[in-house]
């Protein structure tokens, strides 16, 4: 009992036709249009004698109903991912993990703490110390100890641990993939959590401690206009440390199924190359062991950025290079992990 | 074929060794054991290479007292000129005058000629040094310089250098006249100097800290962890092996695996440095022992942290908090026993004591490095002008001489003898190891495993 | 008073280490994780024999054995496996075998490898270990793949070589929880075989399964747990005889239902009469053996044609509906 049915574009998606790739809608229709139909069938019970055996005819009615944008599919992953912060019924994040956050908030926002006590003790010695510079703008961001050995590292580390590995070891991204997400989308929604919450934490304090700044030394528009592109350059060069920190933990994250390993290799990662890196300055005074740090390249170029004297001797250009070259090889492993995750559990 | 059971000792070495060699197979299984031990060789071949270059690389030679320079433009260069007494800024006043046919010195004899002549005792203060060139005990002619001139550190001693050792800052203190042992050989100090960096320096980072930690956390965690992960403790739990046999055998097979390749890299980095060092030797077999302690300082600490990261896997959720809590702990705590080990807090951590074995054999080994430190830091900046040849500047110590002192310690166990704090170094970390063990297995004694 | 469930085989009795200790003892043992209970006031000796341990999904069969193994420690009461307790000392290990549920093991191994690795594990030496592992793999009929990689075995496969490696240190104790989970029909009957002739060979075999007609085949004697509590504990048949509330049936497959129903519908033992299909008769009845008893004679009175007589709710799927009240 076949109709003539029109092969129109969506049915053609659904019948595998050449050219067509299987997206959102055809997946809906698999997972929803199985249930279509029920009333209309009917079942013939094998009598007993029966010799021959009966062929069932079934009529594929393609689900023709209108799906969510993109955007809000993939704003819902975004929000099922960040909420989980403070709302039960998300993913959910573990009370060491916001202590921990907290905690790095805070010490973030020291060198303001600092301004703030010089300003209301009077010392101005204190207050030239950590108020708004060029050196303090960079040291916000880049500053190596305690920030970017300590804290900047381990809240990421501790915010990639579990998510894609936890997907891949329980089997929940068979949950995402068999809905109508692209695993693109997928990988930029996972890789935006962590990126917004690394920025809150690291460009987000910068802000405010400009921010706080201007309010404490009450400045006028000049000041403002002065030290504006200094605030910019620090932020860009925040910006491209959470881009790599995030870059190099999802991959760490893609290949490996628990959560433990992803978060003490990237430790390792960033802190060994820094700490052989420094080895070998200290004894044979060449800094172009530097490159292999990525910490290191991004401070290179935060330093020429904020146009603060270099502490390396090797060209700027040559950082650029090699984080370039740490954020591709990241990339490439990450998409390539997350397009060949099977569905089912591994 | 039944153990009698009464006796529970018996086939005690059967089921360690079969345990053991059960672990050290799953460990060849796995690709982590791979990729960590092929990172780890990476890194030290990497690093060798830059010590390598380092070593074959040629040290410019400087002259500290700038008399091989023609200040007066005369042709003869500034020592020879002092060596013959006529005035090295008077262009009319050259030995060439004297009688004799003097002709002009090559002016190479006058670079690094007057090296470092020292025997040190640190029970008195000594006054030592040689003029080699002549430049203190003959000044230039026509200055009429008086004794009391040419010491120029006032200490009573004509051109010589006062040395006394100071027991409570742990270093030499250097008073020298000037002119005296002033221009040594850079690049021969250099060289030494660099070489023992090196070995201390990445014995004790790379060896020690960086190996002798990762290694345990990504190999060692795995013990008991995945095995509960992965459902298959109960192979190991439900045989007439008790727990604490359990833990012990396993990581009696981690060992196995760690102990050899901490065994070839330290032999290979071994004779590579030993090929590499300068001397007349062909391969320097002194450093033997130094190697031999930086071996046995990162295998007691790989004995150490694969017990606590194996203990830490099995607290599951806190354990890797704990870890990494550890690690960072540890990392800080290297850096302070390294900038200044007689801080009390390094004692807190554990690879303060293998690093202060590695210091310990330094010590045996190397005894004279304080020597080394006090020459390098006794040249002076000078810094001159003339004519002919503009601004000259000398550096103010010798080229290793800041890595030599970044990586150089005097151990820390207060007066103890360098032989003595070794051993009190390796019975710390056997201590460690075995409460750890101890704590370790009451706890895997009470676990539930659901 | 704590039912004794001994049963004897051919072989002869190994003697426990506490004469007269039961194999395995448990003394009203409670397991409770936080509010959750697991299990709840069991009481059982068994000693000898293929024993099933029957329940629904969440009954507290797997900790039952996961108590009995020593991972777990009981709450309360007092397990003793041979008199000891294994929670506290390892020593019945050495005589006792287990075979989990859990599909994983250790792929990278072969099957000849695992099985002697365990068999070391006993404290045998390597010779031992070989020489026995090769025994128990021929009695569990896997000698062909022996040499071959365990990630490379089918399920049955993978089942007979757990139960050779519990079986390689020649235990008086076997433990099977769901052997025959994702089995292919030929590996049960094999499986299956094995178990009975272990029972028989008078090692005492706890046996946990779902699938109830395969333990059936293999005993008689069963623990049925239900919610953590001990619901019934013996022979199947007596058991079923014991519920009273829910009549027997008998199931009478005949030409002419409805005439063979006036002969029996006066007898005393006939409870109800049911008519199922065109031809086929359902007695309902208190006392099936009586009934049993009567029926041949009954039948031939009415001269009608009997192709089939079944007891169509004596097996244990019946049990347990009954006795769990259909609920799981």
């Amino acid at each position: 009992m076949t109709e003539d049915i029109d092969i129109d574009d969506i049915d053609a998606e659904f019948l595998g036709q050449e050219g067509k790739a299987v997206s959102g809608t055809s997946r809906m229709e698999a997972a929803y249009g199985s249930g279509d139909g029920d009333d209309d069938l009917t079942a013939q019970v094998a009598k007993t004698g029966v010799v021959a055996g009966t062929i069932f005819d079934t009529s594929y009615r393609p689900w023709r109903g209108e799906l969510n944008p993109r955007w809000m599919r993939n704003w819902s992953m975004l929000r099922h991912h960040l909420l989980g912060f403070v709302k039960k019924g998300h993913r959910p994040w573990s009370i060491w993990m916001k202590l921990a956050l907290f905690g790095c908030l805070i010490g973030a926002m020291g060198d303001l703490a600092m301004a703030f006590l010089g300003t209301v003790i009077g010392d101005t010695d204190l207050y030239r110390m950590f108020g708004v510079s060029r050196g303090n703008l960079y040291g916000h961001v880049l500053g190596f100890f305690p920030r970017n050995a300590l804290c900047f590292p381990l809240i990421a580390a501790l915010l990639i641990g579990g998510m894609i590995s936890e997907d891949r070891r329980h089997g929940t991204s068979a949950i995402y993939f068999s809905r109508p997400i692209e695993r693109r989308d997928y990988t930029a929604m996972k890789f935006l959590t962590v990126a917004i919450v690394l920025s809150i934490l690291i460009v987000g304090t910068l802000a405010i401690y400009y921010l706080g700044d201007i309010l404490l030394r009450g400045e006028g528009w000049s000041w403002l206009l002065d030290t504006f592109p200094m605030f910019l350059a620090a932020a860009l060069a925040g910006f491209l440390l959470v881009f790599t920190y995030t870059s190099i933990g999802l991959a760490l994250s893609s290949v490996s199924q628990g959560r433990f390993f992803p978060a003490v290799a990237f430790l390792a990662i960033f802190l060994v190359s820094k700490l052989l890196a420094f080895l070998i300055w200290q004894l044979f005074e060449r800094s172009v062991i530097y490159l292999i740090s990525p910490y290191d390249c991004i401070a290179h170029l935060g330093q020429t950025m904020l146009g603060l004297s270099s502490s390396y001797e090797h060209p700027w250009t040559w950082s650029l290079v090699s984080i370039l070259v740490f954020n591709a090889v990241a990339l490439y492993v990450l998409t390539s992990r997350v397009s060949s995750m099977e569905v089912t559990r591994e | 074929m039944m153990t009698d059971e009464n006796s529970r000792f018996a086939g005690l070495d059967r089921k360690a060794s079969a345990l053991a060699e059960f672990t050290i197979r799953q460990y060849r299984t796995k690709l982590s054991t791979w990729v960590v031990m092929g990172v780890g060789l990476l890194a030290i071949l990497m690093v060798l290479l830059f010590h390598i270059q380092a070593m074959s690389s040629t040290q410019d030679a400087i002259d500290n007292d700038f008399d091989s320079y023609d200040f007066d433009g005369d042709g003869y260069p500034n020592g020879q000129e002092i060596r013959y007494q006529t005035d090295p800024r008077d262009n009319l006043d050259h030995p060439g005058l004297l009688e004799g046919d003097i002709s002009p010195d090559d002016p190479s004899l006058y670079i690094n000629e007057d090296g470092f002549d020292w025997e040190l005792d640190s029970s008195k203060i000594q006054y030592i040094g040689y003029d080699d060139d002549g430049d203190c005990l003959q000044p230039e002619a026509g200055s009429m310089v008086t004794d009391s001139q040419k010491d120029s550190n006032g200490d009573g001693h004509v051109c010589s250098i006062k040395v006394a050792w100071s027991s409570l800052d742990n270093r030499w203190y250097i008073s020298s006249d000037a002119g005296v042992d002033e221009d040594p050989d850079e690049d021969e100090f250099y060289h030494e100097a660099i070489h023992r960096s090196f070995v201390i320096g990445f014995g004790k980072v790379g060896f020690v800290l960086l190996i002798g930690i990762f290694l345990p956390l990504f190999l060692a965690s795995g013990l008991i962890r995945q095995e509960i992960e992965n459902d298959t403790m109960h192979y190991l739990i439900g045989k007439p092996i008790h727990r604490a046999e359990v833990l012990i055998y396993r990581l009696l097979g981690f060992m196995a695996i760690g102990v050899p390749y901490i065994a070839i890299l330290v032999l290979l980095t071994a004779i590579v440095v030993g090929l590499a060092a300068p001397g007349d030797s062909f391969f320097r077999l002194a450093d033997i022992g130094i190697w031999l302690g930086v071996m046995i300082a990162a295998w007691l600490m790989l004995l150490v942290y694969g017990t606590l990261f194996m203990l830490f896997g099995m607290i599951h959720r806190l354990g890797a908090i704990a870890a990494i809590v550890l690690g960072v702990w540890e990392f800080v705590l290297a850096m302070i026993s390294m900038a200044d080990p007689s801080l009390l807090i390094a004692r807190l951590s554990v690879v303060f004591w293998g690093m202060t074995i590695v210091d310990a054999c330094a010590m045996m080994v190397y005894p004279d490095t304080p020597v080394m430190l006090a020459q390098g830091r006794s040249i002076k900046s000078n810094s001159e002008w003339s004519l002919e040849t503009g601004v000259l500047f000398s550096p103010d110590q010798m080229p290793g001489t800041g890595a030599l002192s970044s990586f150089w310690n005097e151990t820390a166990l207060g007066s103890l003898s360098p032989f003595m704090t070794l051993l009190v170094s390796v019975f710390v970390l056997l201590t460690l190891a075995a409460s750890f063990i101890f704590i370790g297995q009451a706890i895997f004694k009470g676990k539930e495993i659901s | 008073m704590i039912p004794d469930m001994s049963q004897r085989g051919n072989a002869p009795e190994e003697t426990p280490v506490q004469a007269g200790a039961p194999t395995v003892l448990l003394d009203g043992v409670s397991k409770w994780y936080g509010s959750i209970v697991g299990l709840n006031d069991v009481s059982i000796a068994i000693s000898g024999g293929v024993s099933g341990i029957l329940g629904m999904n969440g009954a507290g069969k797997s900790t039952l054995f996961k108590i009995l193994t020593g991972k777990l420690k009981p709450s309360q009461g007092t397990v003793r496996l041979f008199g000891i307790d294994p929670w506290q000392s390892t020593k019945p290990f050495g005589r006792i075998g287990f075979v989990s549920e859990s599909e994983k093991m250790y792929d990278w191994m072969t099957g000849l490898e695992f099985v002697a690795t365990m068999a070391r594990l006993h404290g045998m030496t390597r010779e031992e270990a070989v020489k026995e592992s090769e025994r128990v793999i021929e009695f569990v009929g896997m000698s062909d793949a022996k040499n071959k990689r365990i990630g490379k075995y089918s399920k049955g496969m993978r089942q007979r070589i757990k139960i050779a490696h519990a079986l390689v240190n020649d235990p008086d104790l076997i433990i099977l929880d769901e052997p025959l989970q994702g089995c292919d029909p030929l590996a049960r009957t094999t499986i299956m075989n094995v178990i009975r002739e272990l029972g028989a060979q008078g090692r005492t075999v706890l046996v946990s399964s779902h699938i109830l007609q395969e333990i059936e085949r293999i005993t008689e004697q069963i623990v049925i747990l239900h919610r953590g509590r001990l619901l019934a504990l013996g022979n199947l048949h007596a058991i079923r005889s014991m519920l009273d509330k829910h009549p027997h049936s008998i199931r009478l497959t005949c030409d002419e239902p409805r005439k063979i129903s006036q002969h029996l519908v006066n007898d005393d033992q006939v409870f109800g009469l049911q008519f199922e299909t065109d031809d086929t008769l359902i007695i309902k009845t208190q006392n099936l053996g009586e009934m049993h008893a009567r029926l041949p004679a009954l039948i031939r009175q009415s001269g009608i044609r009997v192709t089939g007589i079944d007891n169509p709710d004596d097996n244990l799927e019946s049990i347990l509906q009954y006795l769990t009240g259909g609920e799981s």
